[in-house]
């Protein structure tokens, strides 16, 4: 079956009886598409309606040409004949079963082209196979719900905040995991997250949502557009995450400590956007050929100019893309390959009279930037 | 046996009330599961009357419980008037009047344990199994059952316990009829109307006391390490 039959169509209302309503829009991608939204908006029920555990009060949901919800056509397919595989947030292992017990719970598991066995390798689960779902840890759980899952034999996979419990070494390689996932199988994927770093890591298609409306969906560049998350209330903060590619360590210039005299040299970190060098922070040994990092907008210093004789290692040169002016502060989104947004005060920017198409230069320190693997 | 211990009459109340626990207990298990799985997950209406009038027999003297059971299965009540001319059967008088006095009066605690069992298991796990593709009856085989099981365990414990006490109602439907339906508890009463009455029935008081911490042991090994209903 080919990915776009299994495009998901969603266009549903549902109230909750406390009064909180919910009326969404949106049709998902062939690959992984992200449900984003502050915490609270209504995504959790969205995920509720799609797995078939909440019927709505009206609307559509269709999977490819499959119909599975149809208020109107009294249509109304159990959670059991949707073939929609869930990861939810808090894993919900069966906790009477063992590991392999909950991986080949599905009966559909026996005839799955995803087998047992790759699954299990993919997701470095095989030490685990004999254990209790209780013994497990946070990040081992989610994996073991995602092989659940897989082994459903899903048309489409749909998680809830699978890694927001998991902290930041761990999330990222849960997120590694699901990225080997949707490239192995190539499954359609729906992900819940509150965190835009996660999303813009992962996602290639967004879907905006707050206090239960769709905001707007495309492609995951609209999470760079400040503007619209500035207009959502209690919005999550704005978070810059750069992909820094051909990692390398590199032997630091001899410096002379003016008090002893003593000549030192070290090593550092540092890595391209683009053609543009990035020095990393201080940091332990990195794997692998890329990294990402992650820093605010108002770590960044605009200047007209590339500026010498300063203790800022990073200046990336870019192109001003956007200008979005709020009440006491000024974002700014330039082009220095990838997208980057500053926080300048509305004094500054009309000083440095910024206006989209100029070139300015990112000044970034080194210590600012978050590697997040 | 005659002798050891206990005299055949007191073997017998003994073989006859572990007869009558065991079949009420067994008998009424399926309905145990099946209404607290009804009671814990489902709202439908009637639901608070269904759950009253299952509840009336904790709450009722016994004897009014078998004077209504009386009513109903005696060879005259309605029931009992239908069941002996369709299948030959007679309730009242009978061990099976006896079995049919303990169900009823244990019923209500069997299905209060079997009810708050799976009240507690986690819906959120039945909504997984569902969308790994089980159905509604086999996610409640698979999922609620073996997670509700020490309360299905605990439930049918107190049923088989009360049964084997239950004296109020069993007199009336039963009646005291030794050897066909003088459990343990009649054989007491009875015997206390002799004048040994009390050494008389000291072994049987001695057997119940044993009987029931059997029942207790067996309980507690097949929450721990059995596992009756998994797979």
């Amino acid at each position: 079956m080919s990915p776009s039959q299994n495009r998901l169509t969603l266009d549903c209302s549902f109230r909750y009886p406390e009064g909180f309503s919910l009326d969404v829009k949106f049709e998902t991608g062939d690959g992984i598409t992200a449900l984003f939204g502050p915490s609270g908006t209504g995504k959790t029920t969205v995920l509720g309606l799609i797995a078939g555990v909440l019927r709505p009060d009206r609307g559509t949901i269709r999977l490819g040409d499959q119909t599975l919800v149809d208020s109107q056509a009294h249509v109304f397919l159990p959670p059991d004949k949707r073939r929609i595989g869930v990861v939810f947030q808090d894993g919900r292992l069966f906790p009477h079963l063992s590991v392999r017990e909950n991986l080949v719970f599905s009966r559909r598991a026996k005839t799955s082209p995803i087998t047992l066995p790759r699954v299990v390798e993919i997701l470095e689960i095989g030490y685990l196979v004999d254990q209790r779902p209780e013994r497990l840890s946070g990040g081992e759980r989610q994996r073991v719900a995602l092989g659940r899952a897989l082994l459903s034999d899903p048309r489409l996979l749909v998680m809830d905040e699978p890694v927001s419990a998991l902290d930041e070494p761990l999330k990222h390689r849960v997120l590694d995991y699901l990225a080997r996932v949707v490239a192995e199988w190539h499954l359609p994927t729906l992900f819940v997250s509150h965190d835009s770093a996660d999303v813009r890591r992962l996602a290639d298609r967004v879907v905006l949502i707050a206090a239960g409306r769709t905001i707007a969906s495309g492609s995951a560049d609209i999470l760079l557009d400040g503007a619209l998350l500035a207009g959502l209330s209690h919005g999550p903060p704005l978070v810059n995450l750069l992909k820094i590619e051909r990692l390398h360590e590199t032997a630091d210039h001899e410096t002379v400590d003016q008090g002893s005299g003593d000549h030192r040299s070290g090593k550092h970190w540092e890595g391209f956007v683009g053609s543009q060098r990035v020095v990393l922070p201080a940091a332990g040994p990195l794997a692998g050929e890329s990294v990402y990092v992650q820093f605010l907008p108002h770590d960044v210093i605009l200047s007209a100019q590339p500026v010498a004789g300063l203790s800022v290692r990073n200046q990336l040169q870019g192109e001003v893309r956007q200008i979005v002016t709020l009440p006491g502060r000024v974002l700014v989104a330039l082009d220095v390959g990838q997208l980057v947004w500053a926080e300048v005060t509305p004094a500054a920017a009309s000083e440095l009279r910024i206006e989209t198409g100029h070139t300015l230069y990112c000044l970034i320190k080194s210590t600012a930037l978050t590697v997040v693997g | 046996m005659d002798g050891w211990l206990l005299n055949a009459a007191q073997w017998s109340a003994v073989r006859l009330s572990i007869q009558v626990a065991l079949v009420a207990t067994l008998g009424t298990l399926p309905l145990g599961i099946g209404l607290g799985y009804l009671l814990a997950r489902r709202k439908f209406w009637g639901k608070s009357a269904l759950e009253t009038l299952l509840s009336l027999p904790l709450v009722l003297p016994p004897v009014v419980t078998g004077y209504v059971l009386l009513v109903a299965f005696g060879r005259r009540g309605w029931l009992g008037h239908a069941l002996e001319s369709w299948f030959g059967l007679s309730i009242a008088f009978t061990w099976k009047g006896a079995a049919l006095a303990s169900a009823v009066m244990a019923f209500p605690l069997m299905l209060r344990a079997i009810q708050i069992a799976m009240a507690q298991v986690d819906v959120g796990l039945e909504q997984a199994a569902r969308t790994l593709g089980a159905s509604r009856f086999e996610t409640f085989w698979r999922v609620t059952l073996p997670l509700a099981q020490r309360g299905v365990v605990a439930g049918a414990l107190l049923a088989f316990t009360r049964g084997l006490g239950e004296f109020g109602a069993t007199i009336m439907i039963a009646a005291n009829i030794p050897g066909q339906t003088q459990t343990m508890p009649l054989y007491i009463y009875s015997a206390l109307g002799m004048p040994d009455g009390l050494e008389r029935s000291s072994g049987l008081v001695v057997a119940s006391v044993v009987i029931a911490a059997g029942a207790l042991w067996v309980a507690q090994r097949l929450e721990r390490g059995g596992r009756p209903f998994a797979r």
